[in-house]
């Protein structure tokens, strides 16, 4: 199955690259596809051979590559952490992970960003650009890794304080809900005193990016690297760790009767997790509710297995955000990729509570506590 | 031992007067702070006299013969010239008492929900109101653009339509998922609830950047409630909504705290709960949409309020009722006092943002506090 899956991405992959056209430029005739198609795998011939006249197709291969990284990671971030926390709302938008990372972009525009309003690119700036170190020209984005950080931690600390020093999975969604509720506030009233300030302010689109999630970001190898490499060793780490997490998802107590340390294989999740979405928060922005619906669309599939889940997931996910960036390629809307997972997201989660209410309605027929009274 | 007649009757006026002797104190403690924000001037880092209670009541006295006179009163005018103005003393009057009105009605409202619920974190503003709420304001703003805040009838139809189709969505939802015999599982409720928030509010956002600069300050005003609207038509509108939606759960107020009791002890009391039901939670988000549109987003007010209300007075819904009435107004009264104190970069600070700083640490003990981290 996995080598199935692998083929489908790879044959999406091409096809997208070769194929996808913005439809304000495609004039829907089938010859004009062709034309386009043929010059696009010149294009694309010339790239791998390094040759010249490659008509932006590098930059697009490698935002095609980020793409499916992205998905990938979110997909996989998704799995565990609802495998391991053993609810299938966690995930890494509703731990505070995501919300960490907006507040870091903020608290990086307010503290280290001067309010600009002339948008002219020179000669000299593009020099000076070229001259920085990484640190100085990904600045935001360490900013936001470790926000991500931060966000974590705080939610982690809050939810063992609430739960009387153990992990109580529920404690931490409020916790996480909680937190981004404020984080969204600041961010508001932030956004509210820029304005208030400079109307024709730069890093209101700043902040815009972040919320909304493109792939814009990813224009060379540079950026490429320093976004897949964490991300592929994280997945390697997850794979190998695949078969303890499925003790995990046995239960606390039952883990810790098989003789297991809990404490240690679920921080190391967290952490893990943590670091797959935070690298993708930075350089592509919020891409919301993508670790959430696919886990649970290949748990139907691949089982709740986790050595098979995981794989599978990172596969399909990689599947699912290809092709739900060229859709959004095709209708001109790459630049809010959050507004498409996110709508799609809210009619997976509609669908999921209702089947799950019609599962309990089967099984569970005996009267139970009617809900949670006061004290 | 048996007790007589008398004695029980004795008992239970003492216990009466008790309970009138705080509820009256209750009111002498609102009363007071009325008066003594309505003291404060407008503006008041302006000057250096801050409270000013005598010029404020010559004003004041000054609005109201010139209100109910036919010609104008000069020497009245004249007296009052100098201290406040006496057009301004009537806006005073009219803020101060809106958000008044407004704390007291997002307070009751939570406390309704809570009782019919029985848990802390059901509140209409966990539950998709503030989402809606939201929508409808950025639909206006991006429709009508600054005009959006004079025209107040539209402005309540969208809300009211929004919220009314995200709150009856996600309550039904919570009736699909929760077991066979039609109680609610309030958990999935509210993450039900918290994930179609975040899924309606990512289209917030996206309309939100979509808007010229200008239009994104105005809906930025609105969403954090810098200014009231306090023209006749808006104040008509509250007010009539707010006696429509208060009026019934003031006189049925005994009987909602049979209806948070469990669904067999209901039957065995004689009473349907469900009329009861269907009634306080219409008039609730009524009460607590009407308030959002004034005030800006404060749903956090009435998730903690009646919670702390009812850890102190108990659970009688007649006593909660009272008591978290008149403290929700009192803290909004004194937020919109305070907030109009302080100056971050020469702008006032938002209500919202203070009352958030106020509520979210008091709610995150509420949730340590919580057994079994709310399971």
């Amino acid at each position: 199955m996995l080598v199935i899956l692998l083929l489908i991405w790879i044959g999406l992959f091409f096809f997208f690259l070769f194929f996808v056209v913005s439809y304000n430029q495609w004039d829907f005739s089938l010859a004009y596809e062709l034309k386009y198609a043929s010059l696009n795998i010149e294009y694309f011939y010339n790239f791998v051979m390094g040759l010249g006249n490659v008509s932006g197709m590098d930059i697009r291969f490698y935002q095609y590559l980020g793409v499916a990284l992205t998905g990938a990671a979110l997909a996989a971030c998704g799995a565990v952490f609802q495998g391991a926390f053993k609810n299938v709302l966690a995930g890494p938008s509703t731990m505070g992970v995501m919300a960490g990372g907006t507040l870091g972009c903020t608290v990086y525009l307010l503290l280290f960003c001067e309010s600009e309003t002339i948008s002219y690119v020179t000669q000299a700036d593009m020099e000076s650009y070229y001259a920085m170190s990484i640190w100085g020209r990904y600045q935001q984005q360490f900013c936001v890794l470790i926000g991500c950080f931060a966000g974590v931690i705080l939610v982690m600390t809050l939810s063992r304080i609430a739960g009387k020093g153990q992990m109580s999975s529920k404690a931490m969604l409020l916790c996480g809900m909680v937190f981004s509720s404020v984080v969204s506030n600041l961010n508001m009233l932030v956004q509210y005193y820029m304005l208030a300030q400079n109307p024709d302010d730069t890093r209101i689109e700043a902040i815009r990016d972040m919320m909304l999630g493109n792939f814009n970001n990813i224009t060379n190898g540079t950026v490429l690297a320093l976004l897949g490499i964490p991300i592929l060793l994280c997945l390697i780490v997850l794979l190998l760790i695949s078969g303890k997490l499925n003790i995990l998802s046995f239960g606390m107590e039952e883990a810790q009767t098989m003789g297991m340390s809990v404490s240690l294989y679920q921080n190391i999740v967290i952490v893990v997790g943590t670091v797959l979405t935070a690298v993708v928060v930075a350089f592509c922005g919020r891409i919301g509710f993508v670790g959430f619906m696919v886990p649970m669309i290949t748990r139907r599939v691949a089982g709740p297995d986790l050595r098979r889940l995981i794989p599978a997931s990172i596969l399909v996910g990689a599947i699912f955000l290809t092709v739900i960036f060229d859709v959004a390629y095709f209708f001109g809307m790459t630049d809010s990729m959050n507004v498409i997972t996110s709508a799609l997201g809210c009619v997976v989660m509609v669908t999921v509570l209702l089947r799950k209410g019609g599962e309990k309605n089967a099984a569970d027929q005996r009267p139970g506590p009617a809900g949670m009274g006061f004290r | 031992m048996q007790l007589t007649k008398d004695q029980v009757r004795q008992v239970w006026d003492s216990d009466r007067r008790k309970n009138r002797r705080g509820i009256i104190l209750m009111f002498l403690t609102t009363a007071a702070v009325f008066c003594f924000c309505l003291c404060f001037r407008y503006n008041a880092y302006y000057y250096d006299t801050k409270f000013v209670p005598r010029e404020y009541y010559t004003s004041l006295i000054t609005a109201v013969r010139l209100f109910f006179s036919r010609h104008i009163d000069a020497e009245a005018v004249i007296d009052s010239i100098g201290s406040i103005e006496y057009y301004g003393s009537l806006a005073r009057l009219k803020i101060t008492l809106m958000a008044l009105v407004s704390g007291a009605a997002l307070s009751i409202s939570g406390a309704i929900f809570q009782t019919i619920y029985r848990n802390p974190m059901a509140s209409p503003n966990m539950l998709g109101a503030t989402a809606g709420v939201k929508l409808g304001n950025i639909l206006m703003v991006s429709l009508y653009s600054a005009q959006a805040v004079e025209m107040v009838i539209l402005r309540y139809q969208y809300c009211y339509a929004l919220t009314a189709i995200c709150v009856a969505t996600i309550l039904l939802l919570g009736k699909l998922a929760g077991d066979h015999r039609g109680n609610p599982s309030v958990m999935n409720m509210v993450l039900a609830g918290s994930i179609i928030s975040q899924g309606l509010n990512v289209f917030t956002m996206y309309y939100m950047y979509q808007l010229e600069e200008e239009d994104l300050l105005v809906y930025q005003q609105m969403d954090l409630g810098v200014y009231q609207q306090i023209d006749s038509i808006s104040l008509i509108i509250f007010f009539t909504i707010m006696a429509v939606a208060l009026l019934p759960m003031l006189f049925l107020r005994y009987r909602m705290n049979i209806v948070g009791l469990d669904d067999e002890q209901v039957r065995v009391s004689g009473v349907n709960p469900a009329p009861y039901r269907l009634l306080g939670q219409i008039c609730a988000v009524l009460m607590v949409t009407a308030s959002m549109i004034h005030c800006g987003d404060v749903g956090m007010l009435s998730m903690v309020i009646p919670y702390m209300v009812r850890e102190v007075v108990g659970a009688d819904f007649r006593k909660v009722f009272a008591y978290s009435a008149l403290s929700g107004g009192i803290l909004l009264m004194l937020c919109r006092l305070v907030s109009s104190f302080f100056l971050i970069a020469d702008e006032p600070v938002p209500v919202t943002f203070l009352l958030n700083i106020i509520l979210v640490p008091i709610f995150m003990v509420i949730v340590a506090k919580q057994k079994n981290g709310f399971e």
